[in-house]
């Protein structure tokens, strides 16, 4: 088991190691930050000495050959340091600091969103399951297959589109952009209630997503299952159609869930940069667009990287509790 | 004769389907008494499993049912799940087809067993049921009970995960115990051993028993009574004597004349159908040339295959090798058939699979028609595709179902580069040759029976005038009577044609007739090589020996003789005597 | 596409395993084994029920599914709305009425006029015709890249050390692209390839977007090697190249219908969420992301009436791919308790 886990998580460190640099030499070939090194509104060229410092200073120097850039970045990588911002603004904003302010604002909203979508759709899969042709069988299949035909902002907007409606006629709704008011005192009772109401809105615009289609697979898998000889065996044995599936059925129909919520979670990233643009939340999601856009090499380096360690972590995860779910494996 | 335990009137099982209604089983009664064995035979689709999941309530939902299901006073279509499960397991227990899919994989043997004394006996504690699952085991003749009882099923052979689904269909000494093809899955070796526990397992608790099978040679040894299905319906039923020495159903008959028999000495004493088309070969053998004489058409040498066991998976190390093959040697004349027999894993497959790689094999040569495979230029390799065939064990997988009959049977023609008219000609040819149609040429695999199909692979096997053909297990997907059929297509063609087979079997029963020499495989060896006759009626190494004794024997008196006791009384009985014992007073 | 909306990944090669499962699968389940075959006679009819082709049940299943029409007509009324709308419609997708700005739905505007003064049903109707182009070119296209890798992928991996070699090679470079998620990526690529054509997008979703489709055909092929069909094959001398042509692709021919079908689809979502975000489609052109780009909390009409064509064109699409998956595998989990 160990042994296992510690095999994956190699391949896993590597996998991410080669993703990163990949992302580097891409971002570093494909852009170019010489083209919006001063704001547009600048009137005079820059002297091309203080253009070639500018750009120099922070390793995205186009005369420098490609993987020079690359070997330097690498060494900071080695040491903790990925590098500064570039961009628009003179101001060397190291890409670490900048992913720790963000990480945990879009950290919040991807963790809570796939844990309470997961536990929903596979909750919801496994009923629609076993009640095969039910009315609720019906219903939540139709539900999940309308949420998986609609792209996330229309879905975020119809959700913040409720939203307005219950305010107009309530007075009372949930804040539909800003994370964090920053009219309130940090750390105070206030502030974390509305940082909790911030939250309600996104985290159900992803958990729908993700518990429609994890209700689709797990419907799936637990149709196999239902079909299977050992389940069939347990009631033989004596149990009835629920505790047979409660006993023998749910473990072997979660396990191939393992797999999917391993890669689901890189869906999850791509649903909160969706979310953090329309609620505005300064997330990494919108990091990731601004510095796509302003050929931030350094910073889409470690936006890539952020994603790749965050994959991983919950592909190990899931690794994990496939091994501690399947003997067979270990 | 006492009350019935179970009795069955008018039982009728139908699904619906694509095709409207297809009726499963219609108007089955029968009784089984206490203590009683009763064999339901028939062959496949013949609806006899579907009549015991009726028994046991475990129908899917779909099926339509009719009739009445009386298991001791109780109305088994009048209880509720939740009180058929109180019957489940305890008064009535089953023992399934493929113990490789019957256990549920991520829990422990000893557990599982454990279980389903727990289910019915909630007031047993977790160890000392825990405990009663090693003593079962032990009781099954499951070496090192206590070690096996912690181990997952993946671990168990098959064999013994069937003991292990034996031990848990006597844990609460049921008065039925339902066994669907309990032997199916198994080498007949095991085989034999299975049905000789579940035998004195039934007489250890008194259970009466109901088997499900399709090998009467299984029911002679076995069964007190025996009901014969065909299509859904019952044909014949009557006590084994009955069935065996006097059937007055005409497909009854037929079925027990299809089984091959190991102990019948000439082929003509043999009431056998394969048997009786064998015979005519025979006779053309008579004036055949000594087999020396003979041009040889393969010849194997030292033949020797090692798969590398690795451990760890960054850096792979070698802790061990298997010998799958293990330096073999045999030789195959023009027109003669050498079996090759051995239970799985004795390295019969992997022969096969280096003789039709026509490539140098690890160890040992490999000549066919005199030149060596490691020697042959490309094209050499390809025209000698055609000298040497392959006819595959599984009718449904080894035709593309996506392609009408012509075509598969013009592929190995096309690759020899035969013009249009020469394959059209010989499509027509090879069809009556293997007794289909030419009209059937159109058609879609999934259009014909398993047997038809099998003839199709022949045909294809057939077509490019093949010096020899390579047979792997090619009947033993089929029912019986479909198999003698089979095998005395392929007898007849070997006499009109003059090929050779390379005749894989894990059955002797099926190669005595159409053998001339036979190969015993186990363990990657050749442990013993002679003639057919020489072979069955003088076994030399202890192996054929046990591999024959282990063939059933379609003959109740001659089967009865040869049981044995097989579970161990004292294991059961265990500390839980008293427990048991306590249960029989309350009833 | 680690597309969390990408409704394909639900079935595995679990879905050809039924497939070629006589029990679970009556289309090509065997026919009842005839006993009576001694008689080396066939039985001229053969066995009745089976004598439906399989192409032709297909058929006739797909077209029994009522939600296999409801799809065909409002899949077949859009692309006509989408061939005529501008046709007929007097204002261009950039043509500017600012004094109607921010106005809803009117006999002038039908749709009404977003805050740009730009008419929302002539933009709806172009960005229709570009999604749609979108949609099915790139599905194609990466049912094409998938059937590339995967059925090579699956080939090789069992033909010696080398073959595992590169079947390996695939597979890592697959999972790599699960790693980094697509959007990234399409971000990345899309400006330098937009500023060419707005064709460039369907090579370049495409890119992104074959690694499931090329997962599960690679499993599915390393399940046909192994038949003894494709061994028959092997040991008749057929050429590689014609046993993949002749005996892998036919027999996964319906799931790879399926899969272009919802890959349709996934294409849609995939670029409208890249317009919608600004890196997809751009001027001089508009895709229905574009459009909803524009849209206003405080004035409904101006993202419900592109929200409601986008979502009936992926639903459309999405009913026409399930029922020909129920089509094709209608006992998909038959239960036995």
């Amino acid at each position: 088991m160990i042994r296992f886990v510690s095999l994956r998580v190699l391949t896993y460190v590597i996998l991410a190691f080669v993703a990163t640099s990949f992302a580097y030499l891409l971002s570093a070939s494909l852009m170019h930050p010489e083209e919006v090194l001063y704001p547009p509104i600048a009137t005079e060229p820059v002297p091309a000495a203080t253009a070639q410092h500018y750009l120099d200073v922070r390793n995205v120097n186009p005369d420098t050959p490609l993987f020079e850039r690359y070997a330097n970045w690498l060494g900071g990588l080695i040491r903790g340091d990925l590098g500064v911002t570039t961009g628009t603004n003179k101001s060397m904003v190291p890409v670490i600091d900048e992913l720790a302010t963000r990480i945990p604002i879009s950290l919040r909203l991807v963790v809570l969103g796939t844990a309470i979508g997961t536990v929903l759709g596979i909750v919801l899969g496994m009923l629609a399951a076993v009640r095969r042709d039910s009315v609720g069988d019906r219903l939540s299949t139709l539900l999940a297959f309308f949420i998986l035909s609609l792209p996330t902002p229309v879905i975020i907007l119809i959700v913040q589109q409720a939203n307005q409606g219950i305010m107009d006629l309530s007075g009372w709704g949930l804040p539909a952009i800003n994370p964090i008011n920053p009219l309130l005192e940090p750390g105070s009772w206030e502030s974390f209630k509305y940082q909790a109401k911030a939250l309600v809105m996104p985290t159900i615009v992803l958990a729908v997503t993700a518990a429609a289609s994890y209700s689709r697979y797990m419907k799936v898998t637990t149709l196999d299952v239902l079909g299977s000889d050992y389940l069939r065996t347990a009631r033989a044995k004596g149990l009835t159609r629920g505790r047979a599936m409660n006993r023998h059925g749910l473990r072997m129909a979660l396990i191939p869930m393992g797999q999917y919520f391993a890669f689901a979670v890189g869906g999850a990233f791509s649903g909160s940069l969706f979310v953090e643009l329309m609620f505005n939340w300064q997330g990494i999601g919108r990091f990731a667009i601004s510095a796509i856009q302003m050929a931030d090499v350094n910073g889409t380096a470690g936006v890539v990287l952020y994603t790749a360690i965050l994959t991983l972590l919950s592909a190990t995860f899931a690794d994990i509790l496939q091994g501690a779910l399947d003997p067979r494996i270990r | 004769m006492s009350d019935p335990i179970l009795s069955v009137r008018d039982l009728s099982v139908s699904f619906p389907s694509e095709y409207g209604t297809v009726h499963a089983v219609q108007d089955l009664s029968y009784e089984v008494h206490k203590g009683e064995a009763l064999a339901i035979v028939g062959e496949s689709g013949s609806g006899k499993s579907v009549s015991s999941l009726a028994v046991m309530g475990l129908l899917p939902r779909t099926a339509t049912i009719s009739g009445e299901i009386e298991m001791l006073g109780h109305r088994m279509f009048e209880l509720n799940d939740k009180q058929l499960s109180r019957l489940r397991g305890n008064t009535i227990s089953m023992v399934f087809q493929d113990p490789l899919s019957a256990l549920t994989p991520v829990y422990r043997v000893g557990d599982q067993i454990a279980e389903v004394v727990r289910i019915h006996h909630p007031e047993i504690s977790k160890t000392r049921a825990r405990q009663r699952a090693e003593e079962l085991l032990d009781a099954v003749g499951i070496p090192e009970p206590g070690r096996r009882a912690s181990q997952y099923p993946h671990e168990f052979s098959g064999g013994m995960r069937q003991r292990a689904m034996i031990a848990m269909a006597i844990a609460n000494e049921p008065e039925l115990i339902i066994a669907d093809e309990p032997t199916t899955a198994l080498d007949v070796t095991i085989q034999a051993q299975v049905m000789d526990l579940l035998k004195s397992a039934q007489e250890l608790i008194g259970a009466a028993t109901v088997l499900i099978t399709h090998d009467m040679g299984v029911v002679a040894g076995f069964a007190d009574r025996v009901l014969v299905m065909k299509e859904s319906r019952m044909v014949e039923l009557g006590t084994v004597d009955e069935i065996f020495y006097s059937p007055r159903e005409k497909y009854t008959q037929d079925l027990l004349a299809a089984v091959p028999r190991v102990d019948a000495g000439e082929a003509g004493a043999s009431r056998s159908v394969a048997g009786s088309a064998m015979q005519k070969i025979a006779d053309l053998g008579e004036d055949r040339p000594p087999r020396e004489e003979l041009p040889t058409v393969l010849e194997v040498e030292d033949l020797a295959k090692v798969f590398p066991i690795t451990k760890g998976a960054i850096v792979r190390r070698k802790i061990g090798e298997q010998r799958a093959v293990d330096g073999i040697s045999f030789d195959i004349r023009e027109g003669e058939c050498l079996a090759l027999v051995g239970e799985s894993g004795s390295g019969k497959t992997t022969t096969l699979m280096e003789i039709m790689q026509l490539r140098t094999p690890q160890e040992g040569t490999i000549r066919i028609g005199g030149k060596e495979t490691g020697a042959l230029t490309r094209k050499e390799r390809s025209t000698l595709r055609s000298d040497i065939t392959v006819v595959f064990q599984d009718p449904m997988a080894s035709l593309d179902p996506r392609m009408p009959i012509a075509d598969i049977i013009k592929e190995p023609m096309r690759v020899q580069g035969y013009s249009k008219e020469r394959m059209d000609e010989r499509v027509d040819w090879l069809l009556k040759m293997v007794g289909l149609l030419p009209e059937h040429a159109a058609r879609f695999p999934t259009e014909f029976s398993g047997g038809q199909r099998q003839r199709v692979g022949v045909a294809r096997a057939l077509a490019c005038d093949p010096k020899l053909i390579i047979l792997d297990e090619p009947t033993s997907a089929l029912d019986v009577t479909v198999q003698a059929g089979v095998l005395a297509m392929l007898a007849d063609l070997r006499a009109r044609l003059g090929v050779s087979f390379l005749f894989v079997s894990h059955d002797l029963s099926v190669v005595r007739h159409i053998s001339d020499r036979i190969a015993v495989m186990q363990k990657g060896r050749i442990v013993e090589l002679g003639d057919t006759e020489e072979v069955f009626t003088n076994p030399q190494h202890p192996y054929s020996k046990e591999l024959l004794s282990a063939v059933p024997i379609p003959d109740p008196e001659v089967a009865r003789s040869r049981r044995r006791e097989a579970i161990d009384r004292k294991a059961f009985e265990g500390t839980f005597g008293g427990f048991l014992a306590d249960r029989e007073d309350s009833q | 596409m680690t597309n969390p909306n990408d409704i394909r990944g639900t079935d595995d090669a679990s879905a050809l395993r039924r497939a070629t499962d006589p029990e679970a699968n009556p289309v090509i389940g065997s026919a009842v084994d005839d006993p009576d075959l001694r008689d080396t006679e066939v039985d001229e009819s053969g066995p009745a029920i089976e004598s439906l082709s399989r192409g032709e049940l297909l058929r006739r299943r797909f077209l029994r599914n009522p939600s296999a029409w409801i799809g065909m007509i409002i899949f077949a009324a859009l692309v006509l709305m989408a061939i005529i709308g501008p046709m007929v419609y007097q204002y261009g997708p950039f043509e500017r009425d600012l004094r109607n700005a921010l106005t809803g739905p009117s006999p002038y505007h039908w749709f009404g006029v977003n805050e740009n003064g730009l008419d929302i049903f002539a933009r709806t109707m172009q960005g229709l015709r570009i999604s749609l182009v979108i949609g099915i070119g790139t599905a194609v296209l990466t049912t094409f890249l998938a059937l590339l890798v995967g059925i090579v992928a699956g080939y090789v991996s069992h033909k010696g050390k080398s073959g595992a070699f590169v079947d390996g090679a695939l597979v890592n470079l697959i999972n790599l692209f699960l790693v980094i998620p697509s959007i990234l990526l399409l971000m990345l690529f899309s400006p330098a390839l937009q500023q060419a054509s707005w064709l460039w997008m369907i090579p370049l979703l495409a890119g992104f977007a074959w690694m499931l489709t090329a997962r599960v055909l690679r499993a599915m092929t390393q399940q046909l090697v192994r038949t003894e069909y494709v061994e028959a094959a092997r040991f008749m001398g057929v050429n590689p190249i014609v046993t993949m042509t002749r005996h892998i692709i036919p027999n996964i021919a319906s799931w790879i219908i399926i899969d272009t079908t919802l890959g349709v689809s996934a294409a849609i979502l995939g670029e409208t969420g890249l317009s919608f975000i600004g890196f997809g489609i751009q001027y001089p052109q508009v895709s229905l992301g574009t459009v909803l780009q524009d849209y206003n909390i405080s004035a409904p009409y101006t993202w419900i009436p592109p929200a409601v064509v986008l979502a009936a064109l992926v639903i459309s699409i999405n009913l026409m791919g399930e029922a020909l998956r129920d089509a094709l595998d209608p006992t998909s989990g038959s239960s036995r308790i």
